[in-house]
């Protein structure tokens, strides 16, 4: 009995460090295809940019020499040089004098006293450009200078060849480079791959003995509940326990293996109950979420659906019953067993109902804050500034922009989110849980605070994030016309309890649901 | 050599830790300049600069994680009497003398922060005070170690000289140490905030639910948090065992503490060099301007009127002040000349 127990618990523990490899190598696939994909990027754009600036330093270099073989020769632009420097001090003349003429003068004898001191400076200045033309005249090159310009154009041009075709060496060096790392990634990655298939198959045959396993624990748990029942020497409350803890662990099994069996549903809430003291906030709440659709819950204020989220997500510990989801590598996991910043690796991510976003960062640093969980890099790389942190860095990065493009708000990536309006910000939060490649995402209340015009949008964003990433969806919704346009399934609670579940058109003709929304119809 | 400015030089200058390689330069150079400095003025630049890395793992506690922690005194009381203990009583090598302090000081900040994850804001600066000061008690009643309210090689018993690597070190020799130092944690400190970790520790201090709903470990991410200024904290007592000789026990209580913080706030919390910034004001404003203007008497209130009126008008710090200045100077050019000159 014994022995069989630390079996079991060894098995557990295996399939744990299973789980956790998948994970891990899942990460590392990911970040290898980003990396090659980025490798391709920059080889495709280095050769290019490499010969613009060669194009750039020899448009430099010739340009002295062009200007001095279209007629101008240094003494002209000396000259030029100083005439500007002329007329710049001759302006902050003028202007001084005009200030302190004003001053004492009236308007009319104003203009007439500044004609005379145009007239004055622009005789100084057909003097000065005199006296110039003397000091530096100009002197049309001969053959021989201009034959030695000529050299010299053609020693840049020769340099600017000679450079290009050192580029062009450089780039196949590294395209051959770049083509033996992309061979070694793909290898690399197909590797991963037969690893991923090996542990996943590892994990589906535990998950299949454990059914088998569990079936027999059920009959265990089942004839210890009767046998407790029988008996009527115990103190009554102490019994009522006992038994609840048994039925809650024969649901827990129940449940498990509903999931286990039926690989249609993603997450499987049973007998959920969370109480704040005396208040019910949840009681005895059961529902499923199909793979892939859409699902709502929703209910007048203070129905507790919030509460459902916050237990979901493990922000409460919930007072009784279980959550089972099929988390990312296909394992069946009890949420109830997981600590909050652990169930973004399972893959829910979660939105919230007041936007909380980092308001010192911006908005494409916040998406990157929310790859946290895809990190492969620890802090003693990010200490040292390895390359390996800025090779993810720019994987991440890229990611980020791309979902930003999807949502149509990549023109806010490098602001701060402070002052961009709401709907945006909600975008913002719909990118940064898509960001954390999760397979459920939790979103609380998407549309409080949007007008008419913005619901709409979020609600075709939202289905093309169901459809396209194939990402069930969980939300918590007031707004009916969202609920019932978008939603597959809907489910209403009302005071922590159910009081219906169903597609949308069957919640609308729900009499209970009605009465929860609009009251009784005592009146009529 | 145009192309080889543009290509290799000038990306290098441009890189932040051009900027920090200068600061190791420049106190070098301070230290062979030391006949010719007046004597105040190197000494609070040396002050300054040991004291700075104490107030970069301050400011990696309170300008990213969020943590107003008053500890910062116990950390630097451990590396000072640490060494003094170990070099001196213990007779080992310096380094292990230095390794020594600095695993003490990760064990102790360790604690910390375990101390941390439960509690915030005000709560956590009274329990820190605390902490520190019990550390701080504990140095005071081991006096044969740590020589009572003051330890150093220079007080009680035939001193011995600190010697590295086979070479005497002068009280000028270990501002060497120093350029190592301020250099490393500088480089350390910029590439934690701005790398992921940097970013974590902003979300958590933005918001805790937040951060947990993205995968970020509260508990690991404030303890290193506090492990680094813990360290960078034992380092800078090291250093200043090292520079003065001496240590004092009314050196590292609540008003070290408070003095760090005072720094760190009007340098600029988020900024590497707003915190020299704040540093030089506090702790080397004294010694290098108001006493040789004889106004010894009134530096702390000179002080206090600083952190008012930086508080009050510059709440990013002095490092948001040095942005505006810049953009100020143009505007008063401009002004200036339309006064002499006139309007167009």
């Amino acid at each position: 009995m014994a022995l069989n127990k630390i079996k079991s618990l060894l098995a557990a523990k295996i399939h744990g460090s299973h789980v956790k490899k998948h994970r891990q190598l899942v990460l590392r696939t990911h970040y290898l295809k980003g990396l090659s994909q980025e490798n391709k990027l920059e080889d495709e754009k280095r050769l290019e940019a490499r010969y613009q600036m060669i194009e750039t330093y020899y448009q430099e270099a010739i340009a002295p020499y062009q200007r001095q073989l279209s007629g101008i020769t240094k003494l002209d632009d000396q000259k030029t040089k100083k005439i500007l420097k002329f007329d710049e001090k001759a302006y902050w003349a003028r202007r001084r004098y005009k200030t302190k003429q004003a001053k004492t003068l009236d308007e009319s004898k104003l203009e007439a006293s500044l004609a005379q001191y145009d007239q004055r400076k622009r005789d100084e200045r057909q003097a000065y450009l005199g006296k110039l033309e003397e000091k530096y005249p100009h002197v049309d090159l001969n053959e021989a200078e201009l034959k030695q310009l000529q050299s010299q154009i053609d020693r840049q041009t020769m340099l600017r060849d000679a450079r290009k075709a050192r580029a062009l060496a450089q780039q196949t060096k590294k395209h051959a480079q770049f083509l033996k790392l992309k061979t070694t990634i793909a290898k690399k990655v197909e590797e991963l791959k037969q690893q991923i298939k090996l542990l996943s198959e590892k994990i589906e045959n535990y998950n299949q003995q454990k059914v088998k396993a569990d079936i027999l624990r059920r009959e265990e748990l089942l004839q210890a509940h009767k046998g407790l029942e029988a008996n009527h020497h115990l103190p009554l409350h102490y019994k009522q326990k006992k038994l609840d803890v048994l039925a809650s662990q024969i649901d827990l099994i129940d449940t498990t293996n509903l999931v286990l069996e039926d690989k249609t549903i993603h997450l499987a809430v049973s007998k959920l109950k969370m109480f704040f003291g005396g208040v019910k906030a949840v009681n005895d709440l059961s529902f499923q979420v199909k793979h892939g659709e859409i699902f709502g819950l929703i209910g007048p204020n203070g129905a507790g659906k919030t509460t459902v989220f916050n237990c979901l997500t493990q922000f409460y510990k919930a007072t009784g019953g279980h959550m089972i989801f099929r988390n990312k590598e296909n394992n069946v996991v009890n949420l109830l067993t997981k600590k909050t910043h652990d169930i973004i690796h399972e893959g829910i991510a979660r939105s919230f109902q007041n936007v909380e976003l980092i308001w010192e960062l911006t908005v494409i640093d916040n998406l990157l804050v929310a790859a946290h969980s895809l990190l492969v890099t620890n802090f003693v790389e990010h200490m040292l500034h390895t390359k390996k942190m800025w090779r993810e860095d720019r994987v991440l990065r890229t990611k980020g922009m791309n979902i930003l493009q999807v949502l149509g708000i990549a023109e806010y990536a490098f602001r701060s989110p402070y002052g961009l309006p709401y709907g945006v910000l909600k975008k913002i939060e719909l990118a940064r849980t898509l960001m954390t490649n999760p397979s459920l995402i939790i979103l609380d209340e998407p549309a409080a605070g949007l007008n008419d015009a913005e619901t709409m949008e979020l609600a075709s964003v939202i289905k093309k994030i169901n459809e396209e990433f194939h990402i069930t969806i969980f939300l918590v919704e007031h707004d009916m016309g969202l609920v019932m346009s978008i939603c597959d399934t809907v489910c209403a609670i009302s005071f922590g309890k159910m009081i219906g579940i169903g597609t949308p058109q069957a919640i609308q003709n729900n009499p209970e649901v009605r009465t929860a929304y609009l009251g009784e119809d005592s009146d009529e | 050599m145009k192309i080889f400015y543009r290509e290799h030089l000038k990306p290098f200058l441009k890189k932040p830790y051009f900027g920090f390689i200068m600061v190791g330069l420049v106190l070098l150079i301070v230290r062979f300049l030391v006949d010719v400095l007046p004597p105040d003025l190197y000494g609070a630049i040396v002050i300054t600069s040991y004291y700075y890395i104490a107030g970069l793992g301050f400011a990696l506690l309170l300008g990213y994680g969020g943590l107003a922690s008053l500890g910062t005194g116990a950390f630097v009381g451990i590396g000072a009497f640490g060494l003094h203990y170990v070099y001196r009583f213990l007779e080992m090598p310096l380094l292990v003398a230095i390794l020594v302090g600095i695993v003490l000081s990760i064990i102790i900040s360790i604690a910390f922060g375990f101390v941390s994850l439960r509690i915030s804001g005000m709560y956590l600066a009274i329990v820190t005070m605390g902490l520190s000061q019990i550390i701080i008690e504990i140095i005071k009643n081991i006096p044969k170690y740590a020589s009572g309210t003051s330890g150093g090689f220079l007080s009680g018993g035939p001193p011995r000289p600190l010697v590295f690597l086979g070479m005497e070190l002068s009280q000028d020799g270990s501002v060497v140490f120093m350029a190592v130092f301020v250099v490393l944690s500088m480089t350390i400190v910029h590439n934690l905030i701005t790398s992921p970790t940097g970013r974590a520790l902003l979300a958590i201090k933005n918001s805790e639910t937040a951060a947990q709903t993205m995968g970020i470990n509260l508990l690991k991410y404030r303890l290193l948090a506090f492990v680094i200024s813990g360290v960078l904290g034992s380092i800078a007592g090291v250093l200043s065992m090292m520079y003065i000789r001496n240590a004092s026990v009314s050196q590292i209580g609540l008003t070290f503490a408070l003095n760090i913080l005072a720094a760190v706030i009007i340098g600029g919390t988020k900024s590497i060099w707003g915190i020299l910034m704040g540093t030089f004001v506090i702790f080397g404003l004294d010694l290098a301007v108001f006493q040789r203007l004889e106004l010894g008497n009134l530096s702390l209130i000179i002080n206090g009127i600083l952190i008012i009126l930086v508080v009050m008008f510059y709440p990013g710090g002095l490092i948001q002040l040095v942005g505006d200045l810049k953009k100020q100077f143009k505007i008063i050019k401009k002004k200036l000349r339309e006064k002499i000159y006139g309007p167009e």
